[in-house]
Formats: structure tokens, C-alpha cells, sequence
């Protein structure tokens, strides 16, 4: 065997110390029960699940798989044409727009997001964008945008010039050229990025609760209430354990193509 | 091409706009001379200044370590190593 193998060992212990372990937790708090205190009664109990699906909880549910898909779809729109506009320019070219790009995502999460809310309070937008679901989806965009645009960008780089100027030549619109040339080709790295922002938008708390003003519930807000004032654990676990089970299935469907990616 | 190129700095205005509106609002001179002058926000930096080098030495080290090992597995492990990999990145960050 070759020995460079073990090399592996420090990655394993990571991913089983710091990704594995925290999330059997989450699932043996699930099943457990609330005492008076707020603490954990370990056990195997079903009541936390059984709340998740009164109708109350599942419209929280439903409503953050909505924003998550509305913001989702945004995102990839926008970050489409600028990717290809990235991908026929020369390198250094592209560095100079991709560093643009980026600059602006090294200012901290929060500062950032405060500096989106004053520019939502700006007179052209007034009061109809702020503590409004379409407030929390336009800050969504504005915060995912990047990371949209990157994976797109190295998977239409791939596309040659001479492909598309063959599609053209041949007497395809440009209609055609991005629905029957761009699109097939790129179809597993728009999967990849699809999934790339919906999946993490779903946990997202910060934005719903500054941006939305606290007003719409999402699942985000949700967890950090039973974790913080509520003090429900297991209610907050049942919940994560749900929406890491639906992330992996997403991933399952649409995972090969992000690996393939990354 | 032109119109992609409008398209894109109308997306560079969208992302740099909020940052802009911050400075142009919030900063004087006085202001930074206050934060220079604050030894609270003088240790803080220097807390975030360690922190970060730390992060990034300890994850790079780390990274490169697993990344030199990969080669050495079959296809099919890498796949495994390579997608257990994301979960992090792409689990909500509440989660954790």
C-alpha cells in the first residue's frame, strides 16, 4: 500500500470529529425531550417530529423552500450572463472583473448586510423593500451573487469560441446558440450552483431577521429562537436533522456534478 | 458583447453600491482618528489579525496534507473524499 495514504488520517478525524460527531448529536438531541430547565432529556421520543409537521411549522417550511427557490433562480439568472461575459475575455481580463467581484465579499457577513439595508432605505426603493419577503430575496441575490458566478465562469470557459461561432455560421440565433449550444453543455455546473446557493439559503437567519425585520418566519429564524430563547433543543435539532436529511437528498440527485466541479 | 459588458458593471455597481453608500455616509477624517485612538479597537484587530493567520496556516497545512494523499487512493475513494469534503461548504451554516 502506498504510504502516502496515510496522510488521509488527519481529514478523518476532522470530518468525523468536527462534521460526523456534531451532527450524531443533533440527532440523539432530536429524539429527546425538553425538560423544565430547557435542557435535554436524552431518550427516544417522536414528539419533537410530530410538532415539526403541525401545520404551523410546515408552513415555515414551505415558505423558506420558496424563498430559498425564488432567490435561487434569481441568483443563477444574474450570474449567467455575467459568467459568460467572464468566460470569452482574456485571463487577465477576467482576473481584474473576478477580483471586482469578489473585493466586496472580504467586508465582514454583517457590516455588509447593514451597508445592503441602507442602500434598501434609499428613497427610490422606500419602505417597500425593507421587512419585505422580496427585501430578503433581493438581499439573498446580492449576497450569493459571487459565489453563483465562479462556478458558472470555469464551466462556460470551457465552452470554445469556435463552437459558438460554428452554432452561429451555421445559421443559429442567439436564442439558439445559449438554449441548444451554452445550456446543454453547461447544464451539470448550473445543477452544481443551483444547489450551491439554494442549500445554504435555507438555513440563512441573519437575513430574514435584519432584512425582514423578523416579521417573516423562516426556518433559520426558527431554529435560532428554539435554540436561543425558546430553549428547545430538541424541537431546534428535529428541525436541523430535517433539513440536513433534505440537503443530502438534494445532493444525492445533483452532489456528482458539484465534485465533478469543485 | 457590449451589452454584457454593461450588464456586468451594473452588477459591480450592485455589489460595491452598499459598501460605497457605508463610506461615503459614515467616514471623516475624525472618525478613523477615533478607531486609531481606541486601544479596544487596537486589541481586537490584533485578536482578528491572529485569529485569521492562525485559520489560514492550520487549514492550508491541513489541506495540503489531504490534498498530497488523494492521488495515492482509486478513483472511487476520491470520489468519496472529494464529496464528503462539501458537506460543510454546503450544509446550512446554522447547523453546525
Amino acid at each position: 500500500m502506498d504510504r502516502r495514504r496515510l496522510l488521509i488520517i488527519p481529514y478523518i478525524l476532522w470530518l468525523f470529529g468536527l462534521v460526523a460527531a456534531p451532527f450524531l448529536l443533533i440527532v440523539m438531541a432530536s429524539f429527546g425531550h425538553r425538560d423544565e430547565n430547557g435542557g435535554i432529556q436524552y431518550g427516544l421520543h417522536w414528539e419533537s417530529y410530530a410538532t415539526l409537521f403541525d401545520p404551523l411549522y410546515l408552513e415555515v417550511f414551505g415558505r423558506t423552500l420558496l424563498m430559498a427557490t425564488i432567490h435561487s433562480v434569481l441568483t443563477l439568472a444574474a450570474a449567467y450572463p455575467a459568467a459568460f461575459f467572464l468566460s470569452r475575455l482574456d485571463r487577465t481580463k477576467a482576473a481584474f472583473y473576478l477580483t471586482m467581484l469578489l473585493v466586496p465579499f472580504w467586508t465582514n457577513y454583517l457590516i455588509r448586510l447593514l451597508a445592503f439595508m441602507d442602500v434598501l432605505r434609499l428613497h427610490p426603493f422606500g419602505l417597500e423593500w425593507t421587512f419585505t419577503f422580496r427585501g430578503i430575496v433581493a438581499a439573498l441575490l446580492y449576497n450569493y451573487l459571487p459565489f453563483a458566478v465562479l462556478p458558472l465562469y470555469s464551466a462556460l470557459e470551457k465552452v470554445p469560441t469556435s463552437l459558438i461561432e460554428a452554432a452561429q455560421d451555421l445559421g443559429a440565433s442567439k436564442r439558439q446558440v445559449l438554449f441548444q449550444v451554452l445550456w446543454p453543455m453547461t447544464r451539470k455546473p448550473v445543477t452544481a450552483t443551483f444547489l450551491l446557493v439554494f442549500i445554504p439559503a435555507l438555513g440563512e437567519f441573519l437575513i430574514p431577521e435584519l432584512v425582514g425585520g423578523g416579521q417573516n418566519f423562516f426556518l433559520g429564524t426558527f431554529l435560532q429562537q428554539q435554540f436561543l430563547t425558546t430553549r428547545n433543543w430538541p424541537l431546534g435539532s428535529a428541525a436541523i436533522a430535517l433539513l440536513i436529511l433534505l440537503a443530502s437528498i438534494m445532493l444525492m440527485f445533483g452532489g456528482k456534478a458539484l465534485a465533478e466541479d469543485a | 458583447m457590449k451589452i454584457l459588458r454593461t450588464y456586468m458593471w451594473g452588477l459591480l455597481l450592485f455589489l460595491w453600491a452598499p459598501l460605497l453608500v457605508v463610506l461615503i455616509k459614515g467616514s471623516s477624517l475624525s472618525a478613523f482618528e477615533k478607531l486609531l485612538g481606541n486601544t479596544e479597537v487596537m486589541v481586537s484587530f490584533r485578536n482578528s489579525l491572529v485569529l485569521g493567520l492562525a485559520t489560514a496556516l492550520i487549514a492550508t497545512v491541513l489541506g495540503l496534507i489531504t490534498a498530497f494523499a488523494l492521488p495515492a487512493f482509486p478513483e472511487r475513494a476520491r470520489g468519496w473524499i472529494t464529496g464528503s469534503l462539501l458537506l460543510p461548504l454546503v450544509l446550512p451554516e446554522i447547523a453546525f
